[in-house]
């Protein structure tokens, strides 16, 4: 009862950790695309080259790749950082939580911005990638911090230089 | 203090070699795809754009939009808009199919190229009197000019004290040229700042010289 009392207080634990990841993922997402695209326009305009976007069909793809993976990879990375620093088990199915929710809390966000919600949105910029990019990066980001036990295990003694030793 | 190799070799995990790769890989390939479109159209310093309704070569260091409206009373039109990024100097390009020329007249009561061209100065020195109601209006030059082969009218003016930045009032120089050609309409601006506009006067005169109007 004991030990079923505490694995279920584990579980709330990562849930929350899972959560607060989401919301780091879902900050960073929000921030990360805004300063993705200026970012990108600025760097054109110091490269002498923003004049390529009159062309909008191959602008439109590399900004739309520019900001999966300045925006939508690297907040994906940072929630899974966080989750996968604290939650120890069960990685494959928590490390889905943050990006889920970063993407939902983004989609949302729009939403009230009104940049959703009509026929020619831009679905796939604004909800594809962002989902594709943080459960992709969470996953990375998570396995990063909390790579599995067995690899942390020393095939060998590893050669340690102490300085306290002398 | 202790240095451990297996700290290094932690640190070069799998997930993370991939998710630099990623971006790495992302950002490469974006600025891939407009290394290779810039490389496609580009033509010494300036960029041509050719579509179905204008070609013409502007600089590749500056801003361009362009876009069709179809939410005209009646067709469509087409625009493109050049700006500088630096300095305030705009040119565009506003091309009209017949419907959406005749809606155009019909709605501002216009007759021909030259109330056209009187139809836009009013309404840029309107613009400009919500910037500063003392601003004035003075017309320096009317005359025809060669524009993809036409013959169009042209009208260059100043606005006095017609534009506000950073809570000083700067004059405003304007050059509308129009012509309507198979009774569709064709308007080219060019505008910006007085002191502007004489910087890249030469910039907009190769632009013009490049223009071919389509339809």
């Amino acid at each position: 009862m004991s030990e079923h009392s505490s694995l279920g207080t584990l579980e709330k634990e990562d849930l929350i950790h899972a959560a607060i990841g989401g919301g780091v993922c879902f900050l960073l997402m929000f921030l990360l695309t805004e300063l993705a695209q200026i970012g990108l326009q600025q760097i054109l305009i110091n490269l002498g080259m923003i004049g390529v976007m009159v062309f909008k069909e191959p602008f439109q793809i590399a900004r739309l790749i520019f900001v999966f993976g300045i925006a939508h990879l690297t907040s994906g990375f940072c929630g899974g950082l966080y989750t996968g620093y604290k939650v120890l088990e069960n990685m494959k199915i928590i490390l889905l939580i943050p990006g889920v929710i970063g993407t939902v809390g983004f989609v949302l966000l729009l939403l009230i911005m009104g940049r959703l919600g009509t026929p020619d949105a831009d679905y796939i910029g604004y909800v594809l990638l962002p989902f594709i990019g943080s459960v992709t990066g969470s996953y990375l980001g998570g396995y990063a911090i909390n790579w599995s036990v067995e690899e942390e295990e020393p095939a060998f003694e590893d050669l340690t230089f102490d300085d306290t030793k002398k | 203090m202790q240095f451990s190799l297996s700290r290094i070799r932690g640190m070069l995990r799998p997930s993370l070699i991939a998710f630099i790769a990623l971006l790495i890989g992302c950002t490469l390939t974006s600025f891939g795809i407009l290394q290779y479109t810039l490389s496609a159209h580009i033509k010494g310093d300036y960029i041509l754009l050719e579509n179905d309704y204008l070609a013409l070569e502007f600089p590749k260091d500056w801003l361009a939009f362009s876009w069709i409206d179809h939410n005209l009373a009646a067709g469509k039109s087409y625009s493109a808009l050049f700006a500088s990024p630096h300095i305030f100097s705009v040119m565009m390009f506003r091309v009209y199919d017949q419907a959406a020329t005749q809606s155009y007249m019909q709605k501002n009561n216009l007759t021909d190229t030259l109330s056209v061209v009187i139809f836009e100065a009013s309404r840029i020195y309107n613009w400009s009197l919500e910037n500063n109601k003392n601003a004035t209006l003075v017309f320096l030059e009317n005359g025809t000019i060669t524009v993809s082969d036409h013959t169009a009218l042209y009208s260059s003016f100043l606005i006095r004290d017609g534009f506000k930045q950073d809570g000083k009032l700067y004059n405003l120089t304007c050059m509308f040229i129009s012509y309507v050609s198979n009774q569709k309409l064709v308007q080219v601006v060019f505008w910006g700042k007085e002191d502007d506009c004489r910087q890249t006067r030469d910039i907009f005169n190769t632009v013009l010289s490049s223009t071919k109007v389509k339809i």
